[in-house]
């Protein structure tokens, strides 16, 4: 019942958007006084198909690179310097990349919404900002500084495209019970949680950040972005504690030559255990070049991109997993829409008699923002 | 009988590859990174509701 009231006041906020924004004037004031409600989201959607190296299979499914969802934003100023803020942002999700596999192709049928944010905030634009709900963790987001302007198909988290695939078992021919998702890892922090959050100003491109969660998580992060010349500049480091127990450390940096349009992206990062009997020591590094030019369509930028992606210690001690693709993304900026399409191979070896064969994943489709 | 192919040539045939892209990008309408998806990231696209405005906004006036 209350699923159907959500879903209800959800569909009529949304069929109601262009007439609020034809009577905008209407609700309109100008001044700093106003309290500013916005309305965004997207839906992005595609096919993917795999070849788990005995079977192949086609799914339609929510790309979980960027699921879809909505969100509203509201802000009013206090004073000059000072303003209060709330984000409510939830998902929801069918048949989600990381979900689907080779013997459960529908998956989320009720379609439920799912909470990724819901904060209030104080900003301060000469203290810095107070943030209290659930959202990003300081160092969400640290592994994943990405100009390539291909991250709706491919990023640092390389098992967003088919992370629900099961391994085959190269000798066998029999599906093993281990999936991407559980040998790739870009370690990106402590994602988004219950906390406490601080942000400073920017100095100059720098920010520090840090957050405490529920169940003594906390972390820091620290954010560079800049242009120099024509170059621009975007990057992050961040420190993390999840549960007191496993520290992780983790970074990512990308250039853009904005007069060329080519991008160099990379991350990487490391888990120290905290487990003394656990023999592994986790590492993940990625690297993508990209190359994006607005003169090839009238209709927005196209983007390609070939990446490379690592891990090793992930599921078990020794073992090593690789990931590489090629992908291409064309804006089309009057509707707000990204179509992509993209290739990836992903490669698993651990010690022991077990042989994986590879996964290939291929995926296309559209992400529609409004 | 498959003629090899030497190292030399590949690394050459690279290098012209990646002189040819640089010329032709020397030309090209600049990139705003300011414009550019990022990871994880809802900036709302100009168009599909708003027109060029981007995100959907309304501003309550506060009663006097």
């Amino acid at each position: 019942m209350t699923r159907s009231i959500l879903l209800s006041t959800a569909l009529v906020s949304l069929f109601a958007l262009p007439a609020m924004a034809q009577d905008k004037e209407n609700f309109a004031a100008s001044g700093a006084t106003g309290i500013k409600l916005k309305v965004s989201g997207q839906v992005n959607r595609a096919m993917l198909f795999t070849d788990d190296g005995n079977n192949s299979d086609t799914f339609f499914v929510d790309n979980a690179n960027s699921s879809t969802r909505f969100r509203f934003t509201g802000s009013g100023d206090l004073d000059s310097d000072t303003s209060l803020g709330f984000v409510i942002e939830t998902q929801i999700q069918s048949n989600s990349s990381t979900d689907v596999n080779q013997n459960n192709r529908t998956t989320n049928n009720g379609a439920t919404f799912t909470e990724r944010k819901m904060e209030v905030y104080i900003d301060s634009k000469t203290m810095g900002r107070v943030t209290l709900g659930q959202g990003d963790m300081a160092s969400n987001g640290t592994s994943e500084t990405d100009l390539s302007g291909t991250s709706v198909i491919a990023y640092s988290s390389v098992e967003d495209m088919a992370g629900g695939l099961f391994l085959n078992d190269k000798t066998t021919n029999t599906l093993l019970p281990i999936k991407v998702g559980n040998v790739f890892n870009n370690y990106d922090g402590l994602s988004r949680r219950d906390r406490i959050r601080y942000d400073t100003p920017s100095f100059n491109g720098f920010q520090l950040s840090t957050s405490a969660g529920d169940n003594g998580r906390y972390d820091a992060a620290a954010r560079y972005k800049a242009s120099f010349g024509d170059i621009a500049f975007d990057s992050a480091v961040a420190y993390s504690n999840d549960n007191n127990d496993n520290d992780t450390y983790n970074g990512s940096f990308s250039f853009l030559h904005k007069v060329s349009g080519i991008s160099l992206t990379a991350a990487a990062a490391t888990v120290d255990l905290d487990n003394s009997a656990d023999p592994r020591d986790p590492l993940m590094y990625y690297v993508k070049l990209g190359w994006q030019t607005k003169d090839m369509t009238a209709y927005g930028a196209t983007a390609f991109a070939v990446d490379f992606g690592y891990n090793e210690d992930t599921l078990t001690a020794d073992d090593e997993s690789k990931s590489y693709g090629i992908f291409v993304v064309q804006n089309l900026d009057r509707v707000g829409t990204e179509l992509y399409a993209g290739v990836r191979n992903y490669e698993y070896d651990a010690p022991g008699a077990t042989k994986y064969d590879d996964m290939l994943a291929v995926m296309a489709g559209a992400r529609v923002k409004f | 009988m498959h003629a090899k192919i030497p190292g030399r040539f590949l690394s050459r045939a690279a290098g012209l590859a990646v002189i040819v892209i640089l010329s032709g990008c020397a030309n090209s309408t600049p990139i705003d990174p300011e414009d550019v998806s990022r990871p994880d990231q809802i900036k709302a696209g100009p168009g599909l509701i708003t027109g060029s405005e981007g995100e959907f906004s309304v501003e309550i006036k506060r009663p006097s």
